[in-house]
């Protein structure tokens, strides 16, 4: 972020916290792109990742009296995202158990990984461009929700929005070691959901 | 370097963060190795694809709904909240609790004596007894340190004797009139707390009685009585009571006392036999007259015990209570059989637990 940027945000925050609520907006826009997406890719579903982004910056507008500007907004922003949406992980899983005891047979829908990864189509390059990068984007989705939520978090965060080891370390409280091992481990596992279609799409060529 | 550590360090040397030294060897090893080429290969296509997902746009309004979800909650704010934020005291839990706290021991202090004060105004102050009208210093003891008086309990002896004037105060009082005294008793007492700030921790004597280890169960019945200002069934037995118990030929021995006593214990009662007193109880050999003072809260169950232990009479109640008041019980009593209670103490205890006196005569069959 640029430094007049950053400037414009502490004013900002620096008003949200003397009572002006309105100019919360603004902190808003300018973080609701990245705090969905992440919040899509880490809970793989889109109605859901609304409803937990509504979530943090509710949170975040609550506790941002408590928000003090030795530590960046945005990582700031980004904990409370992490945190509402493993909490809201730990829900899912719950109402799931319980369905799943209610109802055997559970028909969920609005999810990419509805068929799972084998069902999607194996095949070359199709006649379209697009339609082939759409098949490469929910199959990378297919894979990543196959991980594990630690290992897809790392992904998600540093390679697909590009925060900085020393960024996810001080976000996660993590050792830097720690952090490239698992990140490391996050990607073979990610890779090893991924071979079969790149094998099958580059015709058995080496890569 | 092998294959297992170069695999290892693929991740970083796909992100540039590997030391110049460690990417060198790398590379060399890169060169020489398909396999960990195709590897690299691999790594790189699936970070490349991961990177690739297109940003997806948030639902449309999302931030004025989240600003209208705010503003809906800003509407209602908690007053805590409210303040924080607006004099951004930020303050710590321990603060505002003990804030609260306080904030709630003064509400309590100023609301609760009000309506003992609006209860006690009622009835007539003239026509107390003297002594609810003067409070001693000890009556200002109750309720402190609890502790205290438990650790004494085991010392205690069992039965609470209490002096029989005091008795025969509340004998003929009748329980209305005690409910009102005792409410009047409690105002007197904080306005003579606050005319003499020292009489509480001064003068309070010391409570390794057996008097003392009453008061918890008195302070137990103060809130009872509070709490229900209804007339409770305890209301419907009299204040005294005149038994006659015709001993079975069969308990002419002493074993008769222990259970008489056991039994008392039990109900949390106290005696006094005249027999200890050698002119009175000269009058009769075969018979006993036993003055016993309980809480009124046990009377069925004193009186059902009481029958298994002979053939029990009961007199008729007006006449008991005639009974009761025409036996000057100075006189019949020269000196209380323990002397170690004192005096005061007892007054208050028996003015605020509601209690029964029964006389009960004990009749022995000839031998």
């Amino acid at each position: 972020m640029r430094d007049e940027e950053r400037k414009e945000e502490d004013q900002w925050i620096r008003r949200v916290q003397a009572g002006k609520t309105e100019v919360f907006e603004k902190l808003i826009r300018r973080y609701e792109k990245p705090i969905f997406n992440l919040l899509l890719r880490y809970l793989g579903d889109e109605a859901e990742a609304a409803d937990v982004a509504q979530e943090v910056f509710i949170a975040a507008y609550r506790a941002i009296g408590k928000f003090r500007s030795d530590s960046r907004f945005s990582t700031w922003l980004y904990r409370i995202a992490i945190n509402q949406a493993k909490n809201n992980q730990i829900r899912l899983a719950k109402a799931r158990k319980r369905d799943l005891l209610q109802a055997p047979v559970d028909g969920r829908h609005g999810e990419m990984d509805n068929e799972g990864i084998a069902a999607l189509p194996h095949k070359g390059p199709g006649p379209d461009g697009l339609l082939e990068k759409k098949e490469i984007q929910q199959r990378v989705q297919a894979g990543l929700k196959a991980l594990k939520a630690e290992d897809r978090l790392l992904i998600v965060l540093h390679d697909l929005q590009g925060l900085a080891y020393g960024e996810i370390t001080h976000l996660l409280d993590l050792p830097l070691g720690t952090l490239k091992s698992r990140l490391h481990r996050a990607r073979q596992a990610l890779k090893r959901e991924l071979l079969p279609h790149y094998a099958s799409e580059k015709g058995g060529n080496e890569l | 370097m092998n294959c297992k550590a170069c695999r290892d360090r693929l991740s970083e040397y796909i992100d540039r963060s590997l030391p110049e030294a460690e990417r060198a060897e790398v590379e060399a090893h890169l060169a020489t190795c398909a396999e960990c080429r195709e590897g690299k290969a691999a790594l790189e296509q699936v970070v490349a694809d991961v990177a690739a997902l297109d940003a997806v746009e948030p639902p449309p309004g999302f931030s004025r709904q989240v600003m209208a979800k705010i503003r809906a909650e800003e509407a209602k704010p908690t007053f805590w909240e409210r303040c924080v934020l607006a004099f951004k005291l930020n303050m710590p839990m321990q603060v505002t609790a003990l804030f609260l706290v306080a904030g709630l021991a003064v509400y309590l202090y100023r609301v609760n004596p009000l309506p003992q004060k609006n209860i006690a105004q009622t009835p007539s102050f003239d026509e107390m007894p003297e002594s609810a009208r003067r409070p001693s210093p000890s009556e200002n003891a109750i309720g402190q340190d609890r502790s205290n008086q438990r650790m004494a309990q085991k010392d205690a002896a069992p039965l609470g004797f209490a002096e029989s004037e005091e008795k025969r105060e509340i004998a003929a009082a009748p329980s209305n009139e005690g409910l009102a005294e005792r409410e009047n008793f409690s105002d007197e007492q904080t306005r003579f707390r606050n005319e003499n700030p020292d009489a509480l921790t001064d003068k309070a004597p010391a409570s390794n009685t057996p008097a003392a280890l009453m008061d918890d169960k008195v302070i137990d019945r103060l809130s009872e009585v509070a709490e229900s200002a209804t007339p409770s069934k305890e209301q419907a037995v009299p204040d005294a009571l005149e038994w006659t118990l015709a001993l079975k030929p069969s308990d002419r021995h002493s074993g008769f006392r222990e259970d008489l006593v056991a039994l008392l214990q039990k109900v949390g009662g106290g005696s006094q036999l005249k027999q200890d007193i050698p002119e009175v109880a000269q009058k009769s050999e075969q018979e006993e007259t036993l003055w016993i003072t309980l809480p009124k809260t046990q009377h069925d169950a004193f009186k059902t015990e009481l029958a298994a232990l002979g053939t029990l009479s009961v007199a008729d109640q007006k006449d008991t209570a005639k009974t009761a008041e025409s036996i000057p019980a100075k006189k019949a009593i020269k000196k209380p059989l323990n002397e170690s209670l004192p005096q005061s103490k007892s007054k208050a205890l028996l003015k605020q637990e509601p209690s029964l006196q029964i006389k009960l005569i004990i009749r022995r069959p000839h031998p």
